[in-house]
C-alpha cells in the first residue's frame, strides 16, 4: 500500500513543480507578446504603431505586478480549469485552440504509435526467436541504420521526392481548402491523402525503439533459468518462445507504450512542423514564436499532465503485476 | 539497461594490455570489428572539423557566389539563397556538432554522475531528494521543454543549446548510475573499505567511480549522441542561433531557402546524410563497449 | 547565374501533374477559372488571410492583431487613405470640411447599403465612435485621444470636433472602419466580438465560405460602386506550408496575387512566365542606423553628419536586400511617393551617396583623428569601439550589418557585431541599450506620426527605462516645437512649413541615418486579372487591396 501512496505523492509533487515551472519561464525572459502579435502581421519592414501596440497590449490583458500576486491567480485559474484567453487567436480561449488541434495529433500519432509498436514488437519477437539468424541480423542492423537517420530529415526527402517531385501526395496541411472539416467522404479521403506522408515518416522510424527493447528483451528471458529447463524439458521451442519469451518480454514494451502515448505531444512538434499538421506540436511552437503564453503554458501543462497519468499508471500497473517492484521500493 | 559485469572488465581489460603498449580497453574496442569501424569513422569526422579552414575550400559564411546553384566543379554541393557554399558550411558544420556532442555530453554525464552516485550512495533524506529532482527530470516532456527554453533564451548561440540540452537530458543517466551504484554499495571490497575507515569521498572516488567507467562512457557515448541529434533538432526548427553554421541550421536554411523548390537535393541530402553517418559511428563505437563490459559479446 | 534548363522543365511536368491532381483532392484553388463571359472575373486567389496556422473565424474590423483579412473586404471607412502617395479618397463619405481647425465634417455618401439591405446612415458613424470612445482597446489608432466629441449633425452629416487642432489625426479618423449600429448595438461585448457568421459591412465583398485552409468572398451585388468590381470571388489561401511550398505555388500561377517574400524574384516568379508574372515592391517604412545619442561618440552632431556618407548604402540594397528595396533619403521621408512634402533645395530628394574618402574627411576635420595604426580615435584619444547589434535571425539584415560594419572598420572604428534574438533586440532598442542598431521609423500617411514618433522627446524615455517609440534618445526643443506645430497645424502649407523644418532637423542634426526603405511585397498575376498598381500606375500599394479591387478588370477585356 505504501508503494501506492509514495507513488501517488510523487505525482501530486511532480504536477506542482511542472505548473510552477511553466509559470517561471515565461517570466524570466524578455519580449513582449502584443510586438510579437504586430510583428507577425507586418514584418520588419514597417514602423511599429506605438497607439496600436498600446491598444493591443490593453486588449490582451498583458500582466504585470507582483510576481507571487500572479502566481497566485495562476494557480488558482489552473485549478478551475481557466487557461484563458489565447494571445495570438484573441478572443479565441485557450481551450477552444487545444480542442480544435488534438484530434489531430490524437488520429495522427495515435494511429502510428499503435502501429509502431505492433510491428516493433513483432520484427524484435522475431528476431530474438531466430536469434542470430540472417533475420534477425537484418532486423537488428537494418533498425540499427535506420536509427540513425535524423527524423526530420527523412521527412524533408519524403515531402521533396513524394510531394514536390513526384507529386504524389500534398506538401503538407491537414487538409485542402475546398473540402471542410465535417462528416463528409470528401473531408475524409482528403484528409487522409494529407495524412500519408506524415504518417509512413514517423512509421520509418516509429518501430525502432520497440524492435530493439523487445528484442533485448526476449533474448534475456530466453536465457532466463526457467526457459532454459523448460527447454531441457523437451517443450517445443516455438512454444517457449510464445510462452515464457514474448509474453514476459512485452511487460517493459507495454508500460513504454503507455509513457510513450503520455508523451504524445513532444514527439509531434517535429513532424507537424515539418508537414504543417495542424495538431498540438505545431501549436505549441507557434504559442512559443508568437509569446502566446496562455497557450504554450497550457500545452506544456496538458502534456506533462499527460506523462504523469501515463507514468502513474504505468507504474501502479507493475506494482500490480510485479510484487517485487512493490518490496523493493519499500526498502 | 543489463547489468554490468565491470569487475571483469577490468581484468580482462589488464590482460589485453600487456599483450601491445595500448591502453587495454582500446584493444578490446580496437578488437571489435564494428567497432574499429565506429572509431575510424569519428576519427575523420574529428581530422574534418579540427582541419576545416584547411578542408573547406571557403569561408562557411562567404557569400559571394551565384545564389541557389546546384553541384559544380566549383561548388561541389552548389550554393545555398544566399550564395554561399554548402560544401564548405558541411565541413564547418562537423565543428559545431562534435563540439555540442562533446560538451552536452560531459556536462550531462558529470551532473548525471554527480547525482547519481550521490542519491544512490548516502541514500535516506538526500536520495529522496535527489530521486525527487531525478524523477522529475524524466517525466517533464523533454522536447517541449527543450523548445520552450530555446524559444524564449534571451542570446541565442551554441552556450545555450549545450545547456538547453544539459538541463534536459541528465535526469536518465542519473537515473541508471543511481540504479547501479546501489547493488555495488554492498559488494565486499567497498564494505571492507568502508570498515577501513576510507571517507565516503574517497570510496566513492577510488572504489566505486573505476568500476562504473564503462557504465559512465556507455552513458557519455549516449549523452553526445542525443546532444548532437538535439542541437541539429532545435536548429531545424529554426530555435538555433543563425549565426552558428551547424548541420540543423543547414537543413533549416535549405527547407526555407529553396532546395526543396530549386531542386537543390544536394543541399538537402548531405547535411543528413553526415548528421546520420556521425550517429552511425556513435553507434558502431556503442558496439564495442558493450562488448568491453560484456564479454560474451567481444569479437576476436 | 546559369541554370540549366532541365528544372524548369521538371517543374512544368509537375505544376501539369498538380494540376490534374488536384481535382482529386477537391482543391479549389487550382481550377482555372474559365475566361470572362460576362466581362466579369469567376474568381480571383490570394495568398494568406491571416489568423495563424489554426485560423478561427474572426472578421471583427478591430481586432487588428488576429482578424481574418476579409474583414477589409466587408467594412469600410470615411475616407481610404492609401499608403503609396497617401491621397486620401472618397469612400462612405462623400468628402469633408474642416469648419474650424477643431471641426471637421463629413458629408455622407448616399444610398449606400450594408449587406443586409438596411440603410447606412450618418447614426451609424456616430455608433461607431461612440464604441470606441466606450470600448477604447479597440480603438487601436488613438482616436479619442484627440476627439472631443462625434455627432451625427443631420442625415448625412457627421461632425467631429478635437480637443485642439485635429488635422494631425484626419488620416486616423478617416480610417475607422464603420460597423452597423443595428448589428453592433445588440453586441454585449464586441472586444470578444468574433463576428463569425454573416457579418454586416457595406463592402464590395461579403462572406461567402470559411475553412481552416481557405476564406472565400463572394461580390456584394448592392455594393455602392459595384459597376467598379469585376471579380466575383476572392478565395484566400492559408500559407502555412513555409515559404519553399508558397513560392512554388506562386510560380505555378496558383496565386493571382500575393505578398510574400521571394528569394530571387526574378528567376523563381518572373521568369516563369514573364508575360502574365510581375512584382512591385512599394517603399515601407524607413530602415535607419539608430545611434545612441546619450553616449560619446554619437552625441556629437559633427560625428554622425560625417557617417552620413560612410555607409554604401547601394552595396546594402544589392547584396543585403537583393535589390528589392530603394535607397532612403535622409531627410526622413518616403521618395518618392511622400516627395511633395520635401522642401525646395534639397539635392537628389535628400538621397546621401556613398563617399568614403568624405566620411574620412569630415570626422578627421571634426576631431576624430587617425593614429599610427589608423585608429580612429575619439575625443578623448582613445580608439572608438562600439558594437552594432543586429537580430541574428533577421538574414537580410545581418548582411546588411556586416556591410555597414565592413564600412565603419575602413574608416578605422572598432566595432564588434552582436546579434542577440529578436525580443532581446528590441529590448535593447527600447531601453536603450546599445550604441549602434537599426530602427524602423516613418513611412506611414500621418506626417505628424512620421515624426513625433521617433523624434518627439515626449515619447522617450531615459536610459534603462523603456521609450515609447524615440528609441534613439533624441532631445530637441526646435524638433518637438516643429512636431507641435504639425500636430495642431490647421492647413497642408502650415503642416509643409512644419515638415520642412523636420526634415532640415534631419539633415544637419542627423538624430538617426537612414538607410534603404523596408519593402512592401507584391507579386501579381495578369492571366486572369489586369489592372494591378505598379510602378507606372501606382494609384495605391499592393496592401491597399479594397483600392486595388476597384481597379480590377478581366484580362484581355
Amino acid at each position: 500500500m505504501l508503494y501506492f501512496v509514495r507513488r501517488a505523492g510523487f505525482f501530486v509533487a511532480t504536477l506542482w513543480a511542472a505548473v510552477t515551472l511553466n509559470f517561471l519561464i515565461p517570466r524570466i525572459q524578455p519580449g513582449d507578446p502584443a510586438q510579437a502579435l504586430l510583428a507577425r502581421l507586418q514584418g520588419n519592414t514597417q514602423a511599429v504603431n506605438p497607439v496600436q501596440l498600446e491598444a493591443v497590449r490593453k486588449m490582451l490583458g498583458t500582466q504585470d505586478g507582483n510576481l507571487l500576486a500572479q502566481y497566485w491567480d495562476y494557480l488558482g485559474a489552473i485549478c478551475t480549469g481557466q487557461f484563458g484567453v489565447s494571445y495570438s487567436y484573441y478572443p479565441y480561449t485557450v481551450t477552444e485552440m487545444i480542442g480544435t488541434a488534438l484530434p489531430w495529433t490524437l488520429i495522427l500519432v495515435g494511429v502510428t504509435q499503435l502501429v509502431s509498436f505492433a510491428v516493433g514488437t513483432l520484427l524484435g519477437a522475431w528476431a530474438a526467436y531466430r536469434r542470430n539468424s540472417r533475420v534477425d541480423s537484418v532486423i537488428t542492423l537494418g533498425s540499427t541504420f535506420v536509427g540513425t537517420l535524423p527524423f526530420f530529415w527523412i521527412a524533408l526527402l519524403l515531402i521533396f521526392v513524394f510531394a514536390i517531385t513526384l507529386n504524389w501526395f500534398p506538401e503538407g496541411g491537414g487538409y485542402g481548402g475546398g473540402s471542410s472539416p465535417g462528416w463528409s467522404w470528401l473531408f475524409f479521403s482528403d484528409a487522409f491523402q494529407h495524412s500519408v506522408l506524415p504518417a509512413v515518416a514517423l512509421l520509418i522510424t516509429g518501430p525502432i525503439g520497440w524492435i530493439i527493447g523487445m528484442r533485448n528483451n526476449m533474448v534475456q528471458t530466453l536465457g532466463e533459468d526457467y526457459a532454459r529447463l523448460a527447454r531441457a524439458r523437451g517443450l517445443p521451442r516455438r512454444r517457449i518462445a510464445l510462452t515464457y519469451g514474448a509474453r514476459i518480454a512485452i511487460l517493459p514494451n507495454v508500460t513504454g507504450f503507455a509513457i510513450a502515448l503520455g508523451g504524445l505531444l513532444g514527439g509531434t512538434v517535429l513532424v507537424e512542423t515539418i508537414f504543417n499538421y495542424p495538431g498540438l506540436g505545431r501549436l505549441l511552437l507557434e504559442a512559443v514564436s508568437n509569446k502566446d503564453y496562455p497557450l504554450m503554458q497550457a500545452l506544456f501543462l496538458f502534456t506533462t499532465i499527460g506523462v504523469l497519468i501515463a507514468n502513474f499508471l504505468a507504474d501502479v500497473t507493475y506494482g500490480f503485476l510485479d510484487p517485487r517492484v512493490r518490496r523493493a521500493e519499500a526498502v | 539497461m543489463t547489468s554490468i559485469d565491470t569487475e571483469g572488465v577490468r581484468v580482462t581489460a589488464l590482460a589485453a594490455g600487456r599483450v601491445s603498449r595500448l591502453p587495454g580497453w582500446f584493444v578490446i574496442l580496437w578488437r571489435n570489428r564494428k567497432c574499429r569501424i565506429g572509431l575510424v569513422m569519428l576519427a575523420a569526422f574529428v581530422a574534418v572539423a579540427v582541419l576545416a579552414p584547411v578542408v573547406a575550400p571557403y569561408g562557411p559564411r562567404v557569400d559571394e557566389f551565384a545564389a541557389s546553384t546546384g553541384p559544380s566543379g566549383a561548388h561541389w554541393l552548389g550554393t545555398t539563397a544566399r550564395g554561399e557554399d554548402v560544401f564548405s558550411q558541411l565541413v564547418y558544420g562537423a565543428r559545431t556538432s562534435l563540439v555540442v556532442g562533446l560538451v552536452a555530453g560531459l556536462l550531462t554525464t558529470v551532473i548525471a554522475v554527480a547525482v547519481g552516485l550521490t542519491a544512490g550512495y548516502l541514500q535516506g533524506v538526500v536520495d529522496e531528494v535527489l530521486s525527487f529532482f531525478i524523477n522529475l527530470g524524466l517525466v517533464i516532456p523533454v522536447l517541449p521543454l527543450m523548445i520552450v527554453l530555446a524559444g524564449y533564451a534571451p542570446v541565442k548561440g551554441l552556450g545555450l543549446i549545450i545547456i538547453v540540452i544539459t538541463v534536459t537530458g541528465w535526469a536518465f543517466g542519473a537515473r541508471i548510475k543511481r540504479a547501479q551504484i546501489i547493488t555495488l554499495r554492498t559488494r565486499d571490497y567497498i564494505t571492507a573499505a568502508k570498515f577501513a575507515g576510507d571517507s565516503t569521498a574517497r570510496i566513492i572516488a577510488f572504489e566505486i567511480v573505476p568500476n562504473m567507467i564503462s557504465l559512465i562512457v556507455v552513458g557519455f557515448m549516449g549523452s553526445a549522441l542525443g546532444a548532437i541529434g538535439a542541437e541539429a533538432g532545435l536548429a531545424f526548427l529554426g530555435l538555433g542561433d543563425p549565426q552558428t553554421t551547424s548541420w540543423g541550421t543547414m537543413l533549416n536554411q535549405a527547407s526555407l531557402g529553396g532546395a526543396l523548390t530549386t531542386g537543390q537535393w544536394a543541399w538537402l541530402v548531405a547535411p543528413g546524410l553526415v548528421l546520420a553517418l556521425l550517429i552511425t559511428s556513435f553507434t558502431l563505437i556503442n558496439f564495442g563497449i558493450d562488448a568491453l563490459s560484456n564479454p560474451h559479446l567481444r569479437e576476436d | 547565374m546559369t541554370r540549366r534548363p532541365r528544372p524548369r522543365t521538371v517543374t512544368a511536368v509537375v505544376a501539369s501533374v498538380a494540376l490534374l491532381l488536384a481535382g482529386c483532392t477537391g482543391t479549389e484553388g487550382a481550377q482555372k477559372s474559365s475566361g470572362s463571359d460576362s466581362g466579369m472575373i469567376d474568381f480571383l486567389n490570394y495568398g494568406d488571410f491571416g489568423g495563424g496556422t489554426t485560423p478561427k473565424p474572426n472578421y471583427n474590423p478591430y481586432l487588428d492583431a488576429t482578424k481574418l483579412s476579409a474583414a477589409d473586404y466587408i467594412y469600410e471607412s470615411l475616407m481610404y487613405v492609401e499608403t503609396y502617395s497617401c491621397k486620401a479618397l472618397p469612400w462612405l463619405a462623400t468628402s469633408y470640411e474642416w469648419s474650424d481647425p477643431k471641426t471637421l465634417v463629413y458629408q455622407i455618401r448616399p444610398g449606400v447599403k450594408w449587406n443586409d439591405g438596411k440603410p447606412f446612415t450618418a447614426a451609424d458613424v456616430e455608433f461607431t465612435f461612440a464604441m470606441l470612445k466606450k470600448f477604447d482597446v479597440l480603438d487601436t489608432q488613438g482616436v479619442w485621444a484627440s476627439l472631443a466629441s462625434v455627432e451625427a449633425t443631420g442625415a448625412d452629416r457627421v461632425t467631429f470636433t478635437f480637443k485642439q487642432p485635429g488635422a494631425s489625426v484626419f488620416t486616423q479618423v478617416s480610417g475607422v472602419k464603420i460597423v452597423p449600429q443595428h448589428v453592433w448595438s445588440k453586441v454585449a461585448d464586441p472586444t470578444t466580438f468574433v463576428n463569425a457568421t454573416a457579418p454586416v459591412g457595406t463592402g464590395p465583398m461579403k462572406l461567402k465560405a470559411f475553412n481552416p485552409r481557405q476564406l472565400v468572398v463572394e461580390r456584394n451585388p448592392d455594393y455602392w460602386q459595384a459597376d467598379k468590381i469585376k471579380v466575383n470571388e476572392i478565395r484566400f489561401n492559408k500559407a502555412d506550408a513555409g515559404g519553399q511550398v508558397e513560392q512554388l505555388k506562386l510560380s505555378r500561377g496558383e496565386y493571382d496575387t500575393n505578398g510574400m517574400f521571394v528569394q530571387d524574384i526574378k528567376k523563381a516568379y518572373v521568369d516563369r512566365d514573364p508575360e502574365h508574372h510581375h512584382y512591385w515592391y512599394a517603399p515601407g517604412g524607413v530602415i535607419s542606423v539608430y545611434m545612441n545619442l546619450t553616449k560619446a561618440p554619437f552625441d556629437d552632431v559633427a560625428f554622425r553628419k560625417a557617417l552620413t556618407t560612410a555607409f554604401d548604402d547601394q552595396q546594402v540594397i544589392d547584396k543585403a536586400q537583393l535589390g528589392y528595396v530603394t535607397e532612403a533619403s535622409q531627410s526622413g521621408l518616403v521618395v518618392p511617393g511622400q516627395k511633395d512634402w520635401l522642401p525646395a533645395g534639397i539635392a537628389d530628394e535628400g538621397r546621401i551617396g556613398y563617399d568614403a574618402a568624405a566620411a574620412d574627411k569630415a570626422l578627421t576635420d571634426a576631431g576624430y583623428t587617425k593614429d599610427g595604426q589608423g585608429r580612429r580615435l575619439g575625443k578623448d584619444g582613445k580608439p572608438i569601439s562600439f558594437a552594432f547589434k543586429v537580430p541574428g535571425s533577421y538574414v537580410d539584415w545581418v548582411a546588411a550589418a556586416d556591410i555597414l560594419i565592413k564600412n565603419l572598420k575602413a574608416l578605422g572604428f572598432d566595432v564588434e557585431k552582436e546579434t542577440p534574438t529578436p525580443d532581446a533586440h528590441n529590448q535593447d532598442r527600447a531601453t536603450g541599450n546599445y550604441d549602434m542598431m537599426f530602427g524602423v521609423h516613418g513611412g506611414g500617411c500621418n506626417m505628424y506620426a512620421n515624426f513625433a514618433d521617433p523624434l518627439s522627446s515626449a515619447r522617450t524615455a531615459p536610459i534603462g527605462k523603456k521609450a515609447a517609440s524615440n528609441e534613439i534618445r533624441w532631445q530637441d526643443p526646435r524638433t518637438d516645437e516643429l512636431v507641435r506645430t504639425l500636430q495642431v497645424s490647421p492647413d497642408e502649407k502650415a503642416q509643409k512649413e512644419a515638415v520642412a523644418g523636420l526634415v532640415d532637423v534631419m539633415m544637419n542634426q542627423v538624430p538617426m541615418i537612414p538607410i534603404w526603405y523596408g519593402a512592401k511585397w507584391f507579386q501579381y498575376d495578369t492571366t486572369k486579372a489586369e489592372g494591378w498598381p505598379n510602378e507606372q500606375d501606382p494609384y495605391a500599394d499592393g496592401a491597399n487591396g479594397l483600392v486595388v479591387l476597384t481597379h480590377l478588370v478581366p484580362a484581355g477585356g
